[in-house]
């Protein structure tokens, strides 16, 4: 199940919501969730269900184990079975294709690759569990009691199949314990709304405008014009924020609606003055990750300036790899590894861009990089690159490159803006009308702004009428 | 200390009224939502047929087990739940009303662009292979576009248990890429050379198989982009020429076939309505001009269009429109279909797709047609085969028109040069057409083809018809 789509929202979603309402005690709520997450997780093909529950009982059963026989030689063995479980099912099922076609490349053997089909979530929710257990074996949190309070943790349909990657320490306590206070719950119906008209207004329409300037097909993208590429590179980069910030977005506002807090996963990624400062702001939770239990590890910056550099380029490789099972993944990984490199070398020298430059630098690096994330075929990313110069012989503009811009202007301009933070400093500020301001002008005023997560509502409705199939871009992951 | 207290309860106030703004913002919501919901419930709202899109919505699907393993089945749930959604047709012309603001829209396009492949002066098969070599897939790709495009399964009509009230059901309907300036709309045109191949053998095909039995017609027509856009823009959209393209096939073709070359007559006239600004299809008047022109062909005086008696349906609003994201240039001014009545008979017969047999007449009233079906009062629409008698006519004569829905706008003339007219769809036609021209005695066989209507899927199935 997708969450822009209309049985989500019309039908799962509110049903949840008040069922979920209406149960008097915690264990009754939680009851609920777990129900019905397992009925959104098996939505996308029961079989998958046995995974995901698997998995989690593996989790659970060694982050047990290892917290009974703490300071025994056990105890790192559980925490090492537990590890190799998750991640040795997630390559499995993730990675056997990819990593068989290149050894087939290579050495022409074998001859038939499996066909996997990749379990909804399965990059996610290992990694939460990944984080649990790795956590537990630390020390930093509790080891769960409950078999189903951990597979309400890994299984819970906010965060489930398209993060964000929520740690086990931020929410434990929250599972057992939690209110919903009366402005969370309306800040998370705005935030539920925005990212629903985010996703199936913006991000479907930027989709467009990307897929026609930008076609998969290398033959037909030679003859894009340099307009076309550009206008696509664009459009491409603010589709790809605005889908995966979308989803984050409805999940936050999921769990604020019933008190639970996730950590927010975006921040405005796209106004970064740097490539380091970039992926502080994208994807949050992931990066996190990745610094926490990859590159600290490792020893992360403290042991030299070579240990430093492998460090780096282990994380980004891997970062790279988790998008994907691809090499244009890794390479896209790989392609920012080297920006960081490039970005310390400066900084050791004191060399540093006016602000405005700084920011355009951030945003090229990070749109080509999205073409290199586009294409899983390297021989179109040189098309694409020869295009944007007007290399393939093709033209600078053309009619219909025109037309279509000129159709969809006012939208690409709404999704700039919407990667901004201009949209929620408006919002806060109807917040603080209403919430100061005497008279009858704030009233009105303020009771507009509380219409818009309707009115949002509706235009995403009808946006979605009729456009049936419709999943996010990261669902794959 | 009064400040102070002043000061709390002005606050308290404060607090208080916030509380009930969120309570409101937050209730509101969920309401609609609730709404939403009940109405996405109301089962018996939801709608089986689109008449927007001309195709049957998805249906619930029955469960199976590997369904509900793999996750098909609620996949397909899911589909039917957003594809049947009570007022769909209305939620969707909303919101194409919104995604007109998404821009400027004085000119449209819809669908993808792609390019035409070059007409080659001379035909040779041994340049095709090469040239596509060359070119690599981008002609490939274009002649497959082409034909996922015109994958015509046009405006069908099938005649129902209502007949009676002359309520149409439709079967899908696809057009390609679409573009609208000012108020009409134009479908983009690519010379596939592949295709074009194709087709010319398989007419000269026709023409040997038949040879001394019957002549062979060809008629292939211009679409409305060939004969009203100006050349510049067309060119600039990266269209083919389809004047070019009808030279290349008309020169190549056997010379035991009569080609028909109806582009310049059509282009001579195009101050006259011709063709429809909502609609992929031609006016009457348009395929007039063919009709005068194969009569000369085949040596016959035309009928004046003074003899007939002529009808006017308006309010059409065609294919443009719905596959245009209902462009509300085109709702806005809809067309107005014109039809001349034969003079010697009206009545027909034809056999739907189940193979029923229905009497009809060659122009139908449209008037209480659909807004967007209209085109179907010409000899009840595309159906698999239909025979028109004229009882004026005892010599025995007959031909077989084999068309796509182009044809039907066409076919009405020629009812009173012929005893019998045998009309075959070749989309939907199942049979032989060399033995049907043996047992029927048929002397003429003519070919109406719209010029994206020459494409690898229409050119399969007529060959299919020829073995």
């Amino acid at each position: 199940m997708v969450f822009a789509s209309l049985y989500f929202v019309c039908f799962f979603f509110i049903i949840w919501l008040i069922v979920y309402s209406n149960m008097a005690t915690i264990r009754g709520k939680n009851i609920v969730l777990l129900v019905f997450s397992m009925i959104f997780y098996a939505w996308g093909g029961a079989q998958y269900l046995v995974l995901l529950v698997g998995m989690t009982f593996a989790a659970w059963f060694c982050a047990k184990e290892i917290e009974r026989r703490r300071d025994t030689a056990l105890c790192t063995a559980f925490f090492i079975s537990g590890c190799v479980i998750l991640i040795g099912l997630l390559c499995i099922f993730k990675y056997t294709g990819f990593i068989l076609e290149s050894v087939q490349f290579l050495a022409g053997v074998p001859e038939k690759i499996p066909e996997i089909v990749l379990p909804i979530g399965i990059s996610f929710y290992t990694f939460q569990l990944l984080s649990y257990v790795v956590d537990v074996y630390r020390g930093e949190v509790e080891a769960q009691k409950k078999f189903w309070m951990l597979l309400l943790y890994a299984g819970l349909f906010h965060q489930c199949v398209a993060g964000p990657i929520v740690r086990y320490d931020t929410v434990a306590a929250e599972l057992s314990h939690r209110r919903a206070r009366m402005s969370e719950v309306a800040e998370g119906t705005w935030r539920f709304a925005a990212g629903l008209a985010k996703k199936a207004i913006l991000a479907n329409g930027c989709a467009l405008v990307a897929d026609t300037f930008l076609p998969l097909e290398g033959a037909v993208l030679e003859t894009m014009p340099v307009s076309a590429i550009w206008v696509g590179i664009l459009s491409y980069t603010l589709q790809i924020y605005l889908d995966f910030s979308a989803y984050s977005d409805m999940a936050i506002g999921m769990g604020l609606m019933i008190g639970l807090h996730y950590q927010e996963n975006f921040n405005y990624p796209y106004i970064a003055g740097s490539i380091q400062e970039f992926w502080r702001r994208w994807h949050i939770s992931l990066s996190s990750f990745f610094r926490d239990y990859v590159y600290i590890p490792l020893g992360g910056s403290r042991n030299g300036r070579i240990k430093t550099i492998r460090n780096l380029f282990v994380v980004w490789a891997l970062t790279g790899l988790w998008h994907g099972a691809a090499w244009n993944y890794v390479v896209w990984g790989l392609y920012f590894f080297c920006f960081l490199v490039i970005e310390r070398v400066w900084k050791h020298y004191h060399f540093r861009l006016p602000p405005v430059l700084r920011n355009i630098y951030t945003l090229l690096v990070v749109a080509f990089g999205w073409v290199l994330f586009r294409f899983t075929d390297f021989s179109n990313v040189g098309i694409v690159v020869k295009g944007m110069f007007g290399l393939n012989g093709n033209a600078l503009t053309n009619l219909e490159t025109t037309i279509f811009f000129q159709n969809h202007c006012f939208l690409l301009l709404i999704g700039i803006v919407g990667c901004t933070p201009f949209v929620a400093a408006v919002r806060d500020q109807f917040r603080y009308v209403g919430k100061v301001w005497e008279g009858r002008v704030s009233r009105v005023l303020y009771l507009a702004g509380a219409l818009v997560p309707v009115v949002l509502l509706i235009l995403s409705v009808m946006a979605l009428v009729g456009n049936s199939y419709n999943p996010f871009l990261y669902f794959q992951f | 200390m009064e400040v102070s207290k002043k000061r709390q309860m002005r606050l308290e106030r404060q607090r208080q009224r916030y509380r009930k703004y969120l309570r409101i913002e937050i209730q509101v919501f969920r309401r609609v939502l609730i709404l939403l919901c009940l109405l996405g419930l109301l089962i018996p709202l939801r709608p089986e047929q689109s008449k927007l899109e001309k195709r049957d919505l998805e249906q619930f699907p029955s469960p199976t087990v590997q369904g509900i393993l793999k996750g098909n089945f609620f996949e397909d749930v899911s589909t039917w739940y957003a594809d049947t959604f009570p007022f769909r047709e209305k939620l969707l012309t909303a919101n194409a009303a919104v995604e007109r603001l998404y821009g400027l829209g004085r000119q449209q396009i819809h669908g993808n662009v792609g390019t035409g492949d070059e007409i080659p002066t001379e035909y040779t098969e041994a340049d095709t292979q090469k040239k596509n070599q060359k070119k690599g897939k981008a002609s490939d790709k274009a002649a497959k576009d082409k034909d996922s495009d015109t994958d015509l399964e046009e405006t069908v009509v099938a005649q129902g248990d209502e007949g009676e009230d002359g309520m149409l059901h439709e079967v899908p309907e696809s057009v390609g890429t679409i573009y609208i300036a000012q108020d009409r709309a134009f479908e983009l045109y690519y010379f596939a050379l592949e295709s074009a191949n194709r087709y010319i053998k398989m007419i000269n095909n026709a023409a040997q198989l038949l040879d001394g039995k019957a002549v062979v017609y060809d008629i292939p027509v211009p679409t409305s982009i060939g004969i009203y856009l100006d050349k510049g823009i067309q060119e600039s959209l990266g269209c083919s020429d389809q004047s070019q393209a009808f030279d290349y096939i008309l020169n190549n073709l056997d010379s035991r076939v009569r080609g028909v070359k109806v582009f310049d007559t059509l282009l001579t006239h195009n101050g006259e309505y011709l063709y429809f600004r909502t609609d992929h299809h031609w006016t009457a008047d348009g395929a007039y001009y063919a009709y005068e022109r194969f009569c000369k062909e085949k040596g016959i005086l035309a009928n004046s269009r003074d003899d007939f008696e002529i009808r006017e349906f308006d309010d059409f609003v065609g294919s443009f429109y719905s596959f245009g994201n209902q462009a509300a240039v085109l709702a806005e001014n809809p067309d107005i279909i014109t039809a001349y009545t034969p003079k010697g008979t009206n009545a027909m017969t034809y056999t739907d797709r189940d193979g029923m047999t229905w009497e009809w007449e060659v122009v139908a009233d449209g008037s209480s047609y659909d807004r967007g079906s209209k085109y179907s009062c010409f000899i009840g629409g595309d159906n698999p085969y239909s025979i028109i008698q004229n009882p004026e006519l005892q010599d025995g004569s007959s031909c077989v028109v084999i068309k796509e829905s182009y044809g039907n706008a066409f076919v009405p003339f020629l009812v009173d040069h012929y005893q019998t007219v045998h009309v075959v769809d070749y989309r939907y036609f199942v049979g032989n057409i060399p033995e049907f021209v043996a047992q029927n005695n048929v002397q003429d066989v003519i070919f109406v083809n719209n010029a994206d209507a020459i494409s690898e899927a229409a050119v399969g199935y007529m060959e299919g018809l020829f073995q």
